[in-house]
């Protein structure tokens, strides 16, 4: 079983994307603790996605599909802004960014901190994020 | 997403409702620049109604940290959700900002 959420890529619309995962994992009975995080880490990409990548642009869609395979959750997160590669991407060390005052950064380190896998991969003109988080409970999904 | 300040005594207490990301963040940063631009040198941070905050969020309390320091500015967040806390912890910023339970013990530390 699947779950899709479609929304325009615009940042107003991220609270719709983690109530719809919010929501979908929940079958999971995964800690609040978990849930909590895999929906930070879907509106991580999500966030990064609308705003990087596809400039806010409402004439845009951005699509969140969430399905068990195997024995973990899969989240794959689909749009058609410009590709851009960061599981290849160093994440800044704190301190350099508290140096440099910078208020962006931080989201790559998140991300890779709770997930367990992160793919990115180009389909047609689409770019897609598969983010894969091992959960013994996936089947129930 | 609300935030509000509110002067106590000698104090400038921010108080957040609802949840910070990508789109709300700037509503944080531009509470906290304000006062700055006051002149105010301790600041609390009412976390109680705080539900979610995204690296968007946590971005704008790091991006102060060098000016609180430099221009000797306390500041303290208090009464924050565990899940809420879990995230300045995932990062390291736990080390960096001070986050207590409550707000007695945020008076103390800015005092």
């Amino acid at each position: 079983m699947t779950h899709k959420i479609t929304i325009p890529c615009h940042t107003s619309k991220l609270k719709e994307v983690r109530d719809f995962v919010s929501t979908s994992i929940k079958p999971l009975f995964l800690s609040e603790q978990e849930q909590f995080l895999l929906v930070l880490a879907v509106d991580e990409i999500c966030a990064n996605r609308i705003l990087h990548s596809n400039k806010n642009d409402t004439s845009r869609e951005l699509e969140v599909e969430i399905a068990s395979e195997d024995d973990a959750v899969v989240f794959y997160i689909k749009d058609q802004g410009d590709f851009f590669d960061l599981t290849i991407t160093e994440s800044p060390a704190l301190p350099v960014l508290v140096k440099e005052r910078r208020k962006g950064g931080l989201g790559l380190s998140l991300i890779k901190k709770i997930i367990d896998s992160v793919e990115v991969f180009k389909v047609e003109n689409y770019t897609i994020h598969r983010l894969i988080k091992k959960s013994t409970v996936a089947s129930q999904f | 997403m609300t935030i509000s300040s509110n002067k106590e005594n000698n104090l400038c207490v921010i108080s957040i409702d609802g949840e910070i990301d990508a789109s709300s963040s700037i509503d944080l940063d531009s509470k906290i620049s304000e006062s700055l631009k006051n002149g105010e040198r301790k600041i609390l941070v009412d976390c109680s109604n705080l539900k979610y905050i995204s690296s968007a969020g946590l971005g704008v309390f790091m991006s102060y940290l060098e000016d609180f320091e430099s221009q000797g500015i306390k500041i303290a967040l208090y009464n924050m959700d565990d899940k809420v806390k879990s995230v300045f912890e995932i990062l390291g910023l736990i080390d960096l900002i001070s986050i207590v339970p409550s707000k007695e013990e945020a008076i103390t530390l800015v005092s």
